[in-house]
């Protein structure tokens, strides 16, 4: 139960530490441009419809074969241990200075997804063995295979000894055998994936969600179960956050699933936290576009520019105002920064041309928060290999956290033509706001001062 | 008369251990029992649990209170508190749409996964213990997702939930 030391800290640079808004050269500009643009609602405000503090998030990445409501009930386990029961208070952890922040708790759920070129995934193989068992005959009685994935035999042994037949006594260490030989063969095959530069698909919406909580600036938490793809997945979401030294994100590894004995090491970790980002936001809505291009698609060509990976959120908002890059050269005067890029109720944070992300964030101010749809768009102006390179839009709200994600492969969402056959047009290049795809659609509701609400509608 | 026993004793198991070894030598060797008629057999004597174990993936649920009516039995012999059994129900409903949802529809698995979600949260607070929380959360699945078609449909969804994330919900998770 005791927690594995965290992770060594790595040295990769995160992608949306190289993104403008996030360079140090250019904090002291952004500073001024934040503070110029208070009174319209990009810096922090201290509303209540937002959790202006930033909070916590514990982040659970399950381990192999572990199924969703497994991998929600070890989250809840965390909550628990770390908590109590719920009594109906919000649950709080302290900071170091004292103050009592909001804690959530999130699942992120992977499987142990599908080996190159099979065509079922690896717990559909798991189970494909077990359908193999004596002859095919637990083929109506799958109890025990759940059992057994999650590397428990009490109930089989019992039924095997109850059988008195040497083939049932003898799954009752082959079958667990053959679990932990998948298992490894996993963490093996998905090392080798993660550590292929041209693999842009592995987690990406995970990724998605943890650059968003990052820069919304809560306190995140990483804590995932050892030897399994879920570490795996946090180790790349970490280095994926620039591997921070500073205590703005931990990572812990458990030996085994959460119990109650984790309640203190949780604590004294939590207290450690800091608040990422101090120049970042959050939105009361908040949209983030990503996208993952392979390692050939980074960096310079040889005439000294940047490779070209620019993909585009678009927001158009309920006064009609379209927050899109192309705001920024309208609103002359502002340059590319998050003022310049300000809409009627929210901005949006950076034209990335390059490895994004780019965000999207409705204000926490109800001075500038507006009633209404808010339509959110991606398209795509240039990818250097659109066949390699997967993009995530997410939304999420500050109350409920993510509602919506969705990853689509740049070429396969690009317009069908002769030359893509079978492309499907969901994400096309931007020509203008009216033929921009709406992939999602937010009624934002005023119910009371203090009270608003935000809800995906058709 | 003890070594006599003995040696008696050795040659009988002597030749159990030859029938099971499926003969061999010029004896003629007794057919082990199929597997399946042993399964048969540990189910006629009640070592397995009596379940709803048709092809349908839905199964019976007469009511339609969306639970399949075996696995509303089968929560009924728990010795559940009042609200971990009602946890439990929630649960089992749950997991029977995530069955059933269509794995086509985006929207229908986001919001099965975050009932699901909800539900494991709400069981795991209702329960005395974490240990037994996450018993009950096993126990539900091995009784619900209990057959080949179910199971198929079962990990289609979780594939389908793959690379996720899901929020606990602020209170209980109780409906």
């Amino acid at each position: 139960m005791t927690p594995l030391p965290v992770h060594p800290k790595e040295t990769a640079v995160s992608d949306f530490r190289s993104a403008p808004f996030l360079r140090p050269l250019l904090g002291a500009a952004i500073g001024l441009g934040l503070m110029a643009a208070n009174t319209a609602g990009i810096a922090q405000t201290t509303s209540t419809i937002c959790e202006p503090d930033g909070g916590y998030v514990v982040a659970y990445y399950n381990g192999t074969f572990a199924t969703p409501e497994d991998a929600d009930a070890q989250r809840a386990a965390l909550r628990i241990a770390r908590h109590g029961k719920y009594t109906g208070a919000a649950e709080t952890a302290t900071t170091a200075a004292g103050k009592a922040e909001p804690v959530r708790y999130e699942t992120f759920y992977s499987t142990a997804g599908t080996a190159s070129g099979a065509t079922e995934s690896r717990f559909q193989a798991l189970a494909g063995e077990y359908r193999k068992l004596l002859d095919g005959a637990l083929t109506q009685n799958w109890e025990y295979f759940w059992d057994m994935a999650s590397g428990n035999t009490d109930a089989w042994s019992v039924l095997a000894a109850k059988s008195a037949d040497a083939r049932f006594l003898a799954v009752t260490s082959s079958f667990p055998a053959t679990v932990n030989s998948l298992s490894a063969k996993v963490r093996t095959e998905l090392t080798a994936q993660l550590a292929d530069g041209n693999n842009t698909t592995l987690a990406a919406r995970q990724l998605a969600r943890a650059q968003a909580l990052y820069t919304e600036r809560q306190k995140l938490l990483m804590v995932a179960m050892g030897s399994s793809q879920g570490e795996l997945f946090a180790n790349k979401a970490f280095a994926k956050l620039g591997s921070p030294t500073d205590n703005t994100v931990r990572k812990e590894v458990l030996s085994a699933t959460p119990a109650s004995s984790l309640n203190a090491s949780l604590t004294t970790t939590m207290a450690a936290l800091t608040i990422p980002n101090p120049t970042s936001n959050q939105g009361f809505i908040t949209a983030t576009l990503s996208w993952s291009v392979p390692a050939t698609a980074i960096g310079k060509l040889a005439n000294g520019t940047d490779i070209q990976n620019d993909l585009d959120l678009h927001v158009i908002e309920p006064t009609g105002t379209h927050v899109y890059y192309g705001l920024a050269e309208r609103n002359k005067g502002g340059g590319q920064t998050a003022a310049a890029r300000q809409g009627d109720a929210g901005y949006l944070d950076a034209d990335s041309t390059t490895v994004g992300p780019e965000h999207y964030y409705a204000s926490c101010d109800e001075n500038v928060l507006k009633e209404g749809i808010y339509k959110i768009s991606v398209a795509q102006e240039s990818v250097s290999n659109p066949s390699l390179t997967n993009l995530t839009l997410q939304v999420a709200f500050a109350k409920s956290g993510e509602v919506f994600s969705k990853t689509w492969n740049a070429r396969q969402s690009q317009f069908a033509s002769a030359s893509c056959v079978g492309c499907t047009g969901e994400v096309p290049g931007f020509t203008q706001a009216s033929a921009l795809k709406t992939h999602v659609k937010v009624q934002v509701t005023k119910l009371g001062p203090g009270n608003w609400t935000a809800a995906l509608v058709e | 008369m003890l070594n006599k026993t003995t040696r008696l004793l050795g040659l009988v198991a002597l030749g159990v251990l030859t029938g099971c070894g499926g003969g061999g030598g010029g004896g003629e060797a007794a057919p082990a029992e199929a597997t399946s008629a042993v399964v048969t057999r540990l189910q006629t004597n009640g070592t397995l649990l009596t379940l709803d174990r048709t092809t349908a993936v839905a199964g019976t649920d007469a009511n339609g209170d969306g639970v399949r009516d075996d696995v509303t039995t089968w929560i009924g012999t728990r010795p559940y508190a009042a609200d971990m059994s009602k946890a439990a129900t929630q649960l089992a409903k749950a997991y029977q749409s995530v069955l059933t949802v269509a794995v086509t529809d985006d929207a229908a698995v986001r919001a099965a996964r975050l009932a699901s979600s909800d539900a494991v949260e709400c069981l795991m607070q209702k329960a005395p213990s974490i240990e037994a929380g996450y018993k009950a959360v096993a126990d539900l699945r091995r009784v619900t997702i209990n057959t080949d078609a179910r199971v198929k449909a079962y990990l289609t969804y979780v594939e389908k939930v793959n690379d996720t994330v899901a929020r606990a919900p602020q209170g209980d998770g109780c409906v």
